[in-house]
């Protein structure tokens, strides 16, 4: 019968090689979202025209929105 | 590029995507014409106001003497119009008639938070998804708050010290210096605009004198109206591309970015109303954060200063010099907001704050939103005015 080992603890370069590494993915993690994100951003400006045709109130769903808050208010 | 072509593919014809030479020259033509309708629309009005109330222009706007009613109908006019640049377009055309700069300038910050409604408005299309929601309104309401401080801290500080109106009135006499100003008679844009506006004005004196002025004041706010809308409608074609061009460039370059694309994009388009409700839904669907929003908010303030300023170049003779003062108001109000509100860091964030906090209440409750949008653009206002002229 053998005793169960304890987990070899790693030393303290270990460690500090661990935190190195993680501080460097989180790095490129976020270098990666922030590119994303301004992808996604660029994407919708080339919809531009689109977009400012809409930028304005529709009044739908602004009536809509009252009605909601007249359900709620009933309730 | 034509293998497409080659394997049998058929491209997309791409017929009236690209607008044609003569089409862009045709759409500036416009433009120039419709500039020219505004700047004459500016001359009537002033016109048919003295011809309605004689000397009598402050006497008719006594009743806004009082500051906070002239805000309120800033506000409301704003608010029910849809068109900050309308209204301060219309402002400088009564300055012109003889309003008093010290009644407009309540009158011009008011028309700055009636503004902000449209954006609110579009931010309530996103109510039934709650987290959009939350994201829409704060991005639209941010505008609110911010232009709600802008008013807090310089109105008194106007009425204390009249700082907008010296600082402008000093500008404008730097504009016009030590020329005689009631020397009208040799002004291109009199001598320009006299076909229009002398048009107008003999079909109105074919009534008697003071419902002429009314016909004419009537007609000058038509032709603003028209004006400036379609304006905005062939900007929106003509710029787009440079309007899309600075939009990219900003992206990730900080807040100095995001206020200088937010001025040049409104300027290219005419109203900061379109500009804030553009980005409402780009809010709503998580592409740009409040903190990326707010800056370029801010920018729409500046940016829609100029059609006052366009429309203050109407205006002659001795009053000239307070059309464009009152027009340097609308700017350096703007201007200083901007430098103080977002420049000193306790004041920074205090707009994202109230945005964030209503933004928590109306995505749990509606009820708060639809408050806001009624309380503060139509019926606070109509309360105070009611108050203030019924019990002061």
């Amino acid at each position: 019968m053998t005793t169960p080992t304890e987990p070899k603890r790693p030393s303290i370069d270990e460690l500090e090689a661990m935190i190195n590494e993680t501080d460097e993915t989180i790095a490129e993690v976020r270098a990666e979202l922030e590119r994303r994100r301004a992808e996604k951003q660029h994407l919708a400006i080339d919809e531009l025209e689109q977009r400012l045709a809409e930028a304005k109130p529709k009044w739908a769903e602004v009536r809509a929105f009252f009605q909601l808050v007249l359900q709620d208010l009933r309730k | 590029m034509s293998q497409a072509g080659n394997l049998g593919v058929q491209r997309p014809i791409e017929v009236g995507v690209e607008p044609s030479t003569w089409r862009t020259l045709l759409n500036w033509l416009l433009l120039l014409a419709l500039v020219y309708l505004l700047v004459s629309a500016v001359s009537i009005i002033g016109g048919g106001f003295k011809q309605a109330t004689g000397d009598q222009a402050k006497q008719l706007f006594e009743f806004s003497s009082n500051p906070f009613v002239g805000l309120m109908v800033g506000v409301i006019a704003t608010a029910l119009i849809q068109s900050s640049s309308t209204v301060t377009s219309i402002i400088v055309a009564f300055v012109a008639g003889g309003l008093p700069v010290a009644i407009a300038i309540p009158m011009i910050m008011g028309s700055n938070i009636g503004t902000t409604l449209t954006n609110t408005l579009v931010s309530l299309g996103h109510v039934r998804d709650k987290d959009e929601f939350l994201r829409a309104f704060s991005a639209a309401t941010v505008h609110d708050f911010f232009n709600l401080l802008a008013v807090v801290i310089f109105l008194p500080l106007e009425l204390m010290f009249g700082i907008l109106e010296r600082i402008s009135l000093a500008t404008a006499g730097l504009v016009y210096g030590d020329a005689n100003l009631s020397m009208s008679g040799i002004n291109f844009v009199k001598t320009a605009t006299a076909p229009v506006v002398n048009g107008v004005s003999d079909i109105a004196n074919l009534l008697p004198t003071v419902a002429a002025g009314i016909l004419m004041i009537v007609a000058g706010i038509a032709l603003i109206f028209l004006a400036i809308r379609y304006i905005g409608v062939l900007l929106k074609q003509l710029m787009v591309g440079r309007a899309k061009a600075v939009m990219h460039s900003a992206i990730g370059r900080g807040p100095i970015a995001g206020i200088t694309s937010g001025a040049v994009v409104t300027f290219f388009v005419q109203s900061s109303s379109t500009t804030t409700s553009l980005m409402v839904p780009l809010a709503g669907s998580g592409t740009f954060t409040l903190r990326e929003i707010y800056p370029f908010t801010l920018g729409t303030n500046i940016g829609t200063t100029f059609t006052a300023l366009l429309a203050a170049t109407a205006v002659t003779g001795a009053v000239a010099i307070h059309a464009l003062e009152i027009a340097l108001v609308h700017l350096f109000f703007n201007l200083f907001a901007v430098i103080v509100i977002f420049g000193l860091p306790l004041l920074r964030g205090i707009p994202l704050i109230g945005a964030e906090w209503l933004a928590d209440l109306a995505a749990e409750n509606k009820l708060f939103a639809a408050g806001w949008v009624l309380g503060v653009f139509l019926l606070l206002p109509a309360i105070l005015i009611f108050v203030t002229v019924a019990f002061f």
